[in-house]
């Protein structure tokens, strides 16, 4: 897969796990918040599809290796994870998703959630890849 | 037995069918020539040059500019780059990293691990990486795209 078609699907699925949490929410606000409704304003979406594209870059630079141990794999992802939290916040003070420490806790913990949901998403795809190429390979491979 | 030929387009539609009443050893010839190519590749061991056929290999690896062929217990040198070899090998050869070609008929099992790679164990109990750029190559050649 190509660097740019890299980005973009990782985009996409960091947009959509924002927006996806964003929307449950909405509704648990809006069932428990004694009336008070999440306002969506008219930059937050494209906010989120730029915060998606920020957060595939570290996602390609740290992550996209060939050849690694478990040590430097651990150490890659917490750096992985603080930078995309750096993008998360920053976007999030310059386009005012928060405006007090209750909201800048909000979104830290969105962004946890989303963090946590990409991983085993692609963790749980991964899993489904496994399971039909060992499925595959048993059908061909040569007596041992 | 009859043979019946249909010329197709792309190399992706090439596939073949034989309907038998049972697997002789010409059919297990013509499967394995089918999918294998017809012979093997030249390697070189103690200065002297040997014919490695395309189903003793294992895996094939490139490390600082040097080719390396590995068979279930022993280990050739090739002349050949990875990016010869891809060409010459059969449908089961692929792919898996920058640095490796794996026979996958020779693989005992994969195993996802985080990030997106994965680990083959291979029938000689040896483990290779399978970085996450090649799987769908894989997938593909395996029928499971």
């Amino acid at each position: 897969m190509s660097g740019a078609k890299k980005i973009f699907v990782q985009s996409m699925m960091i947009s959509t796990g924002i927006l996806f949490l964003n929307g449950i929410l909405a509704v648990f606000q809006h069932f428990s918040g004694g009336g008070s409704d999440m306002v969506l304003q008219w930059y937050h979406p494209i906010t989120i599809i730029l915060t998606g594209v920020l957060c595939a870059l570290p996602t390609l630079l740290l992550t996209n290796r060939d050849q690694w141990d478990r040590k430097t794999f651990a150490r890659r992802i917490a750096l992985h994870c603080l930078a995309l939290y750096a993008v998360v916040i920053g976007l999030g003070w310059l386009c005012q998703w928060y405006t007090d420490p209750a909201g800048f806790f909000g979104v830290s913990a969105v962004f946890f959630l989303v963090y946590a949901f990409v991983w085993l998403s692609s963790h749980w795809l991964d899993k489904q890849d496994e399971k039909k190429i060992n499925q595959a390979l048993d059908g061909i491979r040569d007596p041992d | 037995m009859r043979v019946r030929f249909e010329q197709v387009d792309a190399r992706e539609k090439e596939q073949a069918l034989i309907r038998a009443m049972e697997k002789t050893p010409d059919i297990l010839n013509a499967i394995d020539l089918l999918e294998n190519g017809a012979g093997g590749i030249a390697v070189i061991r103690d200065r002297s040059t040997w014919f490695c056929r395309l189903t003793q290999i294992y895996y094939i690896e490139s490390v600082d500019k040097r080719t390396f062929v590995y068979t279930r217990d022993d280990c050739f040198e090739c002349r050949d780059r990875l990016y010869e070899l891809e060409e010459k090998l059969g449908m089961y050869h692929v792919r898996v990293s920058k640095s490796m070609i794996v026979n996958l008929r020779k693989i005992r099992n994969v195993s996802a691990e985080p990030g997106g790679r994965m680990v083959a164990v291979l029938l000689n109990g040896e483990r290779v990486i399978i970085s996450r750029s090649y799987v769908r190559e894989i997938k593909r050649r395996l029928g499971i795209l």
